[in-house]
């Protein structure tokens, strides 16, 4: 730790924002102590209520503690979560209109540490497929195991990845479910490391939840993963929302700790697909265009071939 | 000149983290080992590693199947998967594909039923597999170099032996240095004193050793101590001869005779004993012990064995090199070591192991 400069880092992603922590995991005066892509960075909350970072691979005091600071670094408040870079990050974080609406209940909803690649725990969010199997009666259900046709595009605005018209039945699909219900999702991937769900809400079925998970990378197969909500729920409590997303992540984290190798390939020829991991398949090569480089194994170049 | 004809798939089976020797591994993948005991697959596939390759175990209507511990989909684990209903194919716990005992992707449950079934490339890294003795075997190349132990008496034992499976152990020793010990007899009268090691006959005489077409046969006298294990009648000296059937190159059939004054018939008791080399310094320890002694319950004999392993498991563990060295130079030998000088150096000429790496 900390052998590395951060000059060294793939300019890719040190140049984005990326999540460190949840807003109410921090306190004024209490420094909280995490990793962001091989290097300790360090966070509290200022007097101001904005969060403070600062690389800490030695033990340093906040840079406006005076002597023996450590660099100081942006940060940025949105979604809950404190957002940090090693490097130069764009003005602006990627944008989730629908968390403005009034009637919206906006809530962090836990923080995982989980011994697996980014990408991959992105990727695993994007799959449809394993929910009946992962999330057997409560996302999906043997037999009813087919993925149904859904389309993917780029959107050429932003760049971000979309697959929409994603539809499964869902026996249990949210806190406030009653009973089994066709769900139908919109995956967005506006970042290589956070990742989207619009998904029909259960009690105003013309309006859509929101479900995020931001992957904090501490290393190339180390992550934190966390989960965002913004729901269109009066019924349940914070309590009852949290648990049911921390429920779903726990069944995910043993398949994702599992999982071999830890870092995504994103070669074509490394893993077989099938006509369900359509968004799978795009968000890998996805990856390849952006010249992502941590947290996967790149492309073979096709030249090296003999 | 060449590369030679496999060379691709070669150097893709080796694991590269491997600390056994790339050319000692391609050898010893040619051999039967074995990878789990047949009871161990009843409540569905489990996992284990046999020369650094983690493998999953299953067993399905047709029989026991091998095979990297891998579904070719998304990289999830098999061995925390399932057998299905049918009881044909192991079940991926991520995305529930389905592979059958040959490996085949039957069943991929997330495309529509009317799709065609799953093309024919894509299968697990399936291995040779066998079941014998109760014991489930795996062969990590096509065509394995030499056949399995034929030990017919654990085939079909019959009444008049008690068989007892002892509890799978895993020892932080490398798979030649167990299986020395195992065929050792001047460590009996240093290492075995809580089980039936007698300090006062050290002494080993010379004794038969023969090369035969599994490996080597020795045979030899010793007086072991009775120290009340199975019966009240207190610590005494007893006549045993040894004979040792070793099996290239880690399975080993000790046949001991007891003397048996007054009594009709010979007393016997086979000590099977099989190192699976999970990684060049971890060995997994099969072993069955037969028995035709009246009066003889699995679970004495069991504790038996494993407080005899246990005695050995000391020394063994704290070998140096962990390695066992194939140049007959690098440790001192007495004529006792006659067993282990003919096993080394059949390593070497037979089969080639601990060949010098040649820089180019």
């Amino acid at each position: 730790m900390g052998a590395i400069a951060t000059s060294e880092i793939d300019p890719a992603v040190r140049d984005l924002w990326h999540p460190v922590a949840a807003m109410e995991e921090l306190r004024p005066g209490r420094t909280l102590r995490t990793e962001l892509l091989d290097r300790h960075v360090a966070v509290t909350l200022s007097a101001d209520g904005a969060p403070a970072a600062w690389l800490a691979d030695e033990d340093t005091a906040p840079p406006d503690a005076g002597g023996g600071a450590g660099a100081s670094l942006p940060t940025k408040v949105a979604y809950e979560f404190a957002w940090t870079s090693l490097g130069t990050p764009p003005e602006e974080l990627f944008s989730i209109p629908e968390c403005g609406e009034p009637d919206r209940r906006n809530l962090s909803a836990g923080t995982f540490g989980v011994h697996v690649s980014a990408p991959r725990a992105v990727e695993n969010f994007l799959d449809m497929g394993h929910f009946p199997y992962v999330h057997a009666g409560i996302l999906g259900q043997v037999p009813r195991t087919e993925v149904l046709e859904y389309a993917v595009e780029v959107d050429p605005a932003n760049n971000d990845l979309f697959a929409r018209d994603c539809e499964f039945f869902q026996p249990f699909a949210a806190a406030a479910a009653s009973g089994g219900q066709r769900s139908h999702y919109t995956y967005r991937v506006p970042h290589p490391y956070c990742v989207m769900l619009y998904k029909s809400c259960p009690v105003d079925t013309s309006r859509l939840d929101v479900i995020a998970l931001f992957v904090q990378p501490l290393s190339t197969d180390r992550v934190r993963a966390h989960n965002f909500l913004s729901l269109i729920d009066d019924e349940s409590t914070v309590g009852g929302m949290r648990r049911f997303q921390q429920h779903i992540f726990g069944q995910d984290k043993p398949i994702l700790e599992n999982q071999n190798p830890r870092l995504l390939p994103l070669d074509a020829d490394e893993e077989a697909s099938v006509r369900a991991d359509r968004a799978s398949v795009s968000y890998r090569r996805w990856l390849s265009q952006l010249g992502i480089t941590y947290g996967v194994i790149p492309e073979r170049s096709r030249d090296d071939d003999s | 000149m060449y590369e030679a004809t496999d060379a691709m798939t070669a150097a893709a089976e080796f694991p590269a983290t491997s600390g056994i020797r790339e050319a000692d591994w391609h050898i010893l993948a040619g051999f039967w080992h074995p990878v789990a005991f047949s009871s161990e697959l009843s409540d569905g596939p489990v996992a284990t590693k046999l020369l650094d390759v983690e493998l999953v175990v299953y067993r399905t209507n047709e029989g026991v199947a091998v095979a990297k511990d891998l579904c070719v989909h998304r990289g999830a684990r098999l061995s925390r998967g399932w057998i299905d209903g049918s009881g044909d194919c192991i079940v991926c716990p991520y995305h529930g594909l389905h592979y059958d005992r040959a490996g085949r992707c039957v069943l991929i449950p997330a495309n529509p039923p009317d799709r065609p079934p799953p093309p024919a490339t894509m299968r697990l890294v399936s291995y040779r597999a066998a079941e014998r003795y109760g014991i489930v075997w795996a062969c990590l190349k096509p065509e394995p170099l030499r056949p399995l132990p034929d030990w017919p008496l654990l085939d079909d034992p019959g009444e008049d032996w008690l068989v007892i499976q002892i509890p799978k152990g895993r020892w932080a020793a490398a798979a030649s240095r167990h299986c020395e010990n195992f065929n050792d007899i001047a460590h009996l009268s240093w290492v075995h004193m809580k089980t039936f090691g007698n300090r006062a006959r050290p002494v080993v005489p010379d004794y038969t050793l023969e090369q035969t077409d599994y490996g080597l046969y020795m045979e030899l006298p010793y007086v072991e101590v009775e120290r009340g294990f199975n019966d009240d009648l207190g610590e005494r000296e007893r006549d045993v001869y040894y004979h040792h059937h070793l099996t290239y190159p880690f399975a080993t059939d000790l046949r001991v005779e007891y003397a048996n004054e007054g009594g009709d018939g010979v007393l016997v008791s086979h000590f099977y004993d099989i190192g699976a080399p999970v990684s060049a310094r971890q060995t997994d320890i099969y072993q069955i012990t037969v028995t035709n002694i009246p009066g003889a319950t699995a679970e004495d004999y069991a504790e038996y064995q494993l407080v005899t392993n246990s005695e050995d498991i000391e020394v063994v563990e704290s070998q140096r090199p962990e390695e066992v060295p194939l140049n007959l130079r690098a440790e001192i030998h007495i004529p006792a070591d006659k067993l282990s000088i003919r096993y080394r150096r059949d390593l070497v000429e037979l089969f080639g192991l601990g060949s010098p790496e040649i820089v180019a």
